[in-house]
């Protein structure tokens, strides 16, 4: 199978992230953080490790800061719920999954109101723009995704979050299309609150995601039960990780996680980033010279843009699109409106069920990439 | 006499313990025992030596401590 469905998760994963999450449950399988016997603490080990690369991946000092989550929705819905009150207002971009929109527009039921911010696809001064414009006093909260999921546009996630702090704001990046193939410093960063997926760009298993405090105020917990730690307070702790972390962590996964971050910093950031962008580059060309391909997008240029391209055939819908790659040319693809309707809202593909979406990964060969171009041609 | 520091968390006692020992000051993870029947679920630091400097250290570095030896208190 030709797998170009990294966008939904990364496959396949590396032998490192494989090797760790087989070693995990073959020899270490306590729970960690329950326990003072050799396996437990070995167990909690091995979990710390994880939080300790998480922690050097995006430059935080304290690993504590570093929350593991169920994926990058949870961790999401712990910043979003968890801070925001009824009065609040909260900002989110044009571009957004429902990881963000669904919990800030279930707020609305409290009395939190929202605003949308458009996100120019090359003009970051009129993006930022757009988000000024939106403040207003009772501007609680900015919430906004580092990389559109649907057409691989960026927001310029610093500079945003610098504006909000001029006025007081708390910042939330969804990094979940981001981490692994952008830069993300958290070092001197607006960044208040950063969210990922570890199973995408950062090559973990599923049902892992993170959730990093890079500011001083905590967000008021969803999620209350057993910690391990300090059991005979009735009150959920008010400490990191733990707040976040009732009940039992994807052990395997998050072991596994570590071995995804290995992976992705012995090639590089940049190396996997420059590689993708390549690929999609030169989908892009091939596509844009077929009449019978819809483009959503300028030329994907690497400031302004991820490795994620979307496109239509004239007079097909994109879900058989999908369906004849996956059963003729056994490639895949994911079709639709990719959980973001804001996006696609956006760019007049929600009439129509939205789109093809192709994303690459640090597998994907040229082979591959040929013969995408080769099936899409055929259609 | 073994000193045990008592730490907020499993993974408060593993970030103290990496920067004890970056400072030249070995400990173990241990579980702490409750103390009059509170404090259970605990997870600290066994610490054999220089345990003024250690929790001197912790101090600097912003982690909170409850730090009691085995028998006696500091």
């Amino acid at each position: 199978m030709i797998y170009l469905d990294n966008g939904a998760t990364t496959f396949p994963k590396p032998q490192s992230v494989i090797r760790k999450s087989n070693e995990a449950l073959r020899y270490f399988g306590a729970n960690p953080g329950r326990g003072g016997h050799k396996m437990a603490i070995k167990a909690s080990e091995l979990i710390y490790n994880t939080r300790v690369k998480v922690a050097e991946f995006f430059n935080i000092p304290n690993p504590s800061n570093v929350v593991f989550t169920l994926n990058c929705t949870a961790s999401l819905n712990i910043v979003i719920k968890g801070l925001c009150k009824s009065g609040d207002h909260i900002i989110i971009s044009s571009l957004e999954h429902n990881a963000v929109l669904r919990p800030v527009e279930k707020l609305r039921n409290i009395g939190v109101s929202y605003s949308v911010a458009e996100v120019s696809e090359t003009d970051d001064n009129e993006t930022l723009s757009n988000f000024r414009d939106c403040i207003r006093e009772n501007t609680r909260l900015a919430v906004f995704t580092c990389a559109s999921n649907v057409f691989g546009t960026r927001v310029p996630f610093e500079r945003v979050s610098a504006l909000c702090h001029q006025y007081g704001i708390r910042t939330c990046v969804d990094a979940a299309q981001g981490a692994g193939i952008i830069p993300i410093d958290l070092s001197d960063s607006s960044v208040d609150y950063l969210c990922a997926a570890g199973h995408k760009g950062l090559y973990g298993p599923m049902g892992t995601g993170i959730l990093i405090v890079n500011c001083d105020e905590i967000p008021d917990s969803l999620i209350e039960g057993g910690t391990g730690s300090n059991s005979d307070n009735y009150s959920q702790p008010d400490f990191l990780p733990d707040r976040f972390e009732s009940g039992t962590l994807n052990f395997a996964g998050f072991v596994g996680l570590g071995g995804g971050l290995d992976f992705v910093r012995n090639m590089g950031i940049a190396n996997i980033y420059n590689r993708e962008m390549r690929e999609i580059q030169r989908i892009y060309n091939s596509l844009s010279n077929m009449n019978k391909v819809v483009l959503y997008t300028d030329y994907p240029e690497i400031k302004h843009f991820t490795p994620v391209i979307s496109f239509n055939i004239r007079n097909i819908n994109c879900e058989e699109i999908a369906e004849v790659l996956s059963s003729r040319y056994n490639i895949a693809v994911r079709a639709g409106l990719h959980c973001a309707p804001l996006a696609h809202k956006n760019k007049g593909t929600l009439e129509i069920g939205g789109t093809v979406r192709a994303v690459p990964s640090a597998f994907t060969t040229k082979n591959d990439i040929d013969s995408f171009i080769y099936a899409v041609n055929k259609l | 006499m073994d000193k045990l520091v008592k730490l907020a968390s499993v993974t408060e006692a593993m970030r103290a313990r990496d920067i004890l020992k970056k400072r030249g000051i070995d400990s173990k993870i241990a579980r702490i025992p409750s103390q009059n029947g509170r404090g259970s679920c605990g997870y600290g630091l066994n610490i054999k030596t220089e345990l003024s400097k250690a929790t001197e250290i912790l101090s600097e570095s912003g982690i909170k401590f409850d730090g009691q030896a085995l028998g006696d208190s500091l």
